[in-house]
């Protein structure tokens, strides 16, 4: 199995948040983890990778992104209204989206407090693991005195 | 274990139906939807046969006595549990003492009439000859065979270990769409006396609008439209019926015979929606426009076939996603 491209997805993961990766195939399986968790590749060669933790800023503002790959719904499919239109107040936990997956339909929390302050996907959108689909602004107290 | 606060008439505890009883005269119940149940209990990794609460008024209202994974499936009726509000065709869990309240149907995308409230486990009523259905006419089946009322409390079966909730289901109306000029549609054989009538009279059957008048029940829809007229007078003796079983009575305005359909009839027959559309006719609201379209049999089993693989495939994806632990 070819590791031409190890740079590259740690490059994805680490801005996707992932901490773990693994791919399989016939000749070997690929894992990969963030910093502080396991990882190394296993089957006939072993390495060490190194994924850079992501620079953490201050959270004005976050995304909420898709747990995994489908099609992105911003109401459910039996309703005409947003689950979370632009400006609602959300707070953690809240299901903002749905993700279609053939007939399944899986939540997207939220993962924080936060306004959405922007729909960066349209309804019906297909989108992949880690693809950002909203924005919101935190409302935590660290960014009330902001405004 | 739930108790139920409020609800309209003719609430009951159904599953797929009393299949293979009509030799003794005793008709086949079961959903009016049975799509809609079949979803709600894969929800749950409910048995296929398990039964559930079909409501057609509203609203409803149940407490559940203990803690409980429970789905709601069929017309989207603005479901809450105590104060917040549940996505429909969803896994939710209710904690002993909560509120469910379900409102009237909402009709934003489509215009169903029947809910179904699906519990971990099943409705655990006893089956009377093999089916948990309520045989309103025969008074058995289902709660004591008869409607729910309030204060009725109703047991869930045992529940497969911890289901993973808080997923949902696209439902078949909107996988599965069947329309004709903006109106729901219902495939159709020709059935016995079909030939009797002239072709005015078919091409009415086929071509026009019919409204569900609200004489329309779990028996039968009687609707309304230009009248069926024989080319000449048609004598029956009675002879075996089954759901889907379109009459035409002497007046010309047709009944179709649904789930609690008696099991005999001497009404001529001009047509019998397919089993795999009756679920379509199931939910179709009363005061609504339906179309009429032709089958043949060949059509009429390849569309069983359709809804079968529908389901099968939905059941392997919500495996897949109980396998990965419901994780998101």
């Amino acid at each position: 199995m070819p590791f031409d491209h190890i740079e590259q997805i740690s490059a994805w993961l680490t801005e996707a948040g992932i901490d773990q990766f693994e791919l399989s195939g016939p000749n070997g399986r690929l894992r990969l983890g963030r910093a502080g968790r396991q990882h190394g590749i296993a089957g006939d060669a072993a390495a060490e990778i190194d994924l850079a933790e992501a620079e953490i800023h201050p959270q004005h503002s976050f995304t909420v992104n898709a747990p995994a790959a489908g099609i992105l719904l911003h109401r459910h499919p039996m309703q005409e209204t947003s689950l979370a239109p632009l400006g609602s107040r959300i707070h953690a936990g809240q299901t903002v989206a749905l993700l279609k997956i053939g007939a399944l339909l899986l939540p997207i929390d939220a993962p924080q407090d936060g306004i959405v302050t922007d729909l960066l996907l349209q309804h019906g959108a297909l989108v992949g693991y880690g693809t950002e689909i909203i924005e919101l602004s935190a409302t935590d107290r660290e960014n009330q005195n902001e405004h | 274990m739930i108790e139920i606060l409020s609800t309209g008439a003719l609430a009951t505890v159904q599953d797929l139906g009393r299949k293979g009883a009509l030799k003794w005269g005793v008709g086949v119940s079961g959903a009016m939807d049975d799509l809609a149940l079949s979803c709600g209990n894969v929800l749950l990794d409910n048995a296929k046969d398990a039964a559930a609460v079909e409501i057609q008024i509203f609203p409803f209202q149940i407490r559940f006595l203990e803690d409980t994974a429970f789905a709601v499936t069929g017309a989207d009726c603005s479901a809450k549990l105590d104060e917040v509000m549940l996505l429909p065709w969803w896994v939710h869990t209710a904690r002993a003492g909560q509120v469910l309240h379900l409102g009237l149907p909402r009709r934003d995308v489509w215009a169903a009439s029947r809910a179904y409230l699906c519990l971990a486990g099943g409705v655990e009523v006893p089956p009377v000859l093999g089916s948990r259905s309520t045989q309103l006419r025969g008074a058995f089946g289902g709660l004591d065979g008869r409607a729910l009322r309030p204060g009725d409390r109703i047991a869930a079966g045992n529940a497969r270990q911890a289901t993973p909730t808080g997923f949902g289901l696209c439902s078949p109306a909107l996988a599965m769409p069947l329309m004709v000029d903006g109106l729901p549609a219902l495939r159709v054989l020709p059935a016995a006396e079909y030939d009797a009538y002239p072709p005015a009279a078919r091409d009415t059957f086929w071509q026009e609008r019919w409204r569900i008048t609200p004489q329309s029940d779990r028996y039968g829809f009687r609707l309304e439209g230009t009248p069926l007229i024989p080319s000449a007078p048609i004598e029956l003796g009675s002879h075996g019926i089954v759901p889907g079983v379109i009459q035409v009575p002497p007046g010309g305005q047709p009944i179709v015979q649904m789930r609690d359909a008696q099991p005999s009839g001497g009404y001529p027959k001009i047509g019998t929606v397919i089993e795999a559309d009756l679920w379509r006719l199931g939910q179709a609201p009363i005061g609504s426009l339906v179309r009429f379209v032709e089958a043949t049999w060949q059509q009429a089993v390849a569309a069983q076939q359709v809804n079968d693989r529908w389901l099968s495939g939905v059941r392997r994806l919500v495996g897949l996603h109980r396998a990965r632990g419901g994780k998101r």
